[in-house]
């Protein structure tokens, strides 16, 4: 068998893999809830000192949920909850999938001055997940097959992406000389704004080397394990120590969560269905 | 605020360092200004955590760098400055 057969018969495989997808958005939805309770009192601070400001009318439509913020928090994080809430009870479905991405991508926007790469990560599974649900199913001309193939490609487009990160993330610090001589690791043990006192340790100049290269081959080798079903669970293990290493010592709570919370979509549902019987 | 653990305090403190970085920004541009909008929008937002019948502040902004394993910290400006 060639190589592009074999690339065929991957790929097939992947998309026909029964995910975890409902587990894993509304996993996502809990957090965002979690979340927006959390930001609350940040969000009162926010429109206080730094609200947000619209200069277009197509702004204005397009982060039409802001209104409600400018009208009042408590209403902002009421209607959101409830959308929320209500997706988390009812079947992952279209209309849930859009509201929740675009009061997302509004709360974003607003809580701009607080933002980090959870919040950019998490919208990005946020815009995927548009397409991933199959309800209600279209009937109307056999569109509803299409429905199951875009939600198959929307699961592996999440699966890449979680790679992706992971890979990119690993290359940039392979080619940064204070990654290769773990510099970047006693730098980041005496951050002080991303730290945590009570766990806060100090490395000698060999062991920073030594996370530093375990870090760079953990993210770089992920990109490539997470693919193969023999190797996945170690991986994700490696990963859950990794993201909790990251919440205990540097405080990263919403990134690591994130992170971790992702991993659901790797988790298959039932036995692989077989690519010759498809 | 870091140090307490709570994740809402946490979130706060990034807005702490926003103001901050707001700041220095600014002043790196135009480093004669020393009292600057950004500098008025800081002092607004953290009189939250002055003590109550303050008159005055003092605001340190310092720089830590770590080069070759050693730490190096050092202090970029130093701002006394009334408070009403």
């Amino acid at each position: 068998m060639g190589l592009i057969d074999k690339i065929d018969v991957g790929v097939k495989r992947m998309l026909l893999e029964d995910s975890r997808k409902e587990l894993f958005f509304k996993a996502l939805y809990l957090f965002v809830l979690i979340k927006l309770w959390v930001s609350w009192s940040t969000l009162e601070l926010i429109i206080e000192f730094v609200p947000a400001r619209e200069y277009s009318r197509v702004g204005l439509v397009l982060h039409a949920p802001l209104q409600l913020i400018t009208f009042s928090v408590g209403v902002f994080v009421l209607v959101f909850s409830l959308i929320l809430l209500t997706s988390l009870v009812v079947r992952l479905n279209y209309i849930s999938a859009f509201l929740i991405f675009w009061f997302s991508v509004c709360l974003s926007k607003f809580l701009f001055p607080v933002l980090n790469g959870a919040d950019l990560v998490l919208n990005l599974f946020l815009l995927i997940g548009l397409v991933t649900p199959t309800f209600p199913v279209l009937k109307w001309r056999g569109i509803a097959e299409y429905q199951k193939v875009i939600s198959a490609f929307g699961v592996l487009f999440v699966k890449v992406e979680i790679a992706l990160i992971y890979f990119l993330s690993g290359y940039d610090k392979l080619i940064t000389a204070p990654w290769r001589n773990g510099n970047a690791i006693f730098s980041i043990a005496n951050l002080d704004y991303f730290s945590n006192p009570n766990f806060s340790i100090q490395l000698s100049g060999f062991s920073a080397l030594v996370v530093a290269w375990l870090v760079i081959l953990f993210e770089i080798s992920f990109a490539f394990f997470i693919w193969f079903k023999k190797f996945r669970n170690y991986w994700l293990i490696a990963g859950v120590v990794f993201h909790l290493t990251i919440i205990v010592f540097m405080g990263l709570l919403d990134f690591g969560l994130v992170m971790i919370i992702s991993y659901l979509i790797f988790l298959p549902a039932k036995k692989l269905a077989s690519v010759q019987s498809s | 605020m870091m140090a307490s653990g709570n994740p809402k305090a946490m979130l706060q403190s990034r807005l702490d360092r926003y103001f901050y970085y707001q700041y220095v920004i600014a002043k790196h541009k135009n480093p004669d200004v020393q009292i600057n909008p950004e500098f008025e929008e800081l002092i607004n937002y953290y009189q939250r955590y002055f003590p109550a019948g303050t008159d005055s502040v003092k605001l340190i902004f310092v720089k830590k760098e770590t080069i070759d394993f050693a730490i190096k910290v050092d202090t970029l400006y130093t701002i006394k400055h009334g408070v009403d």
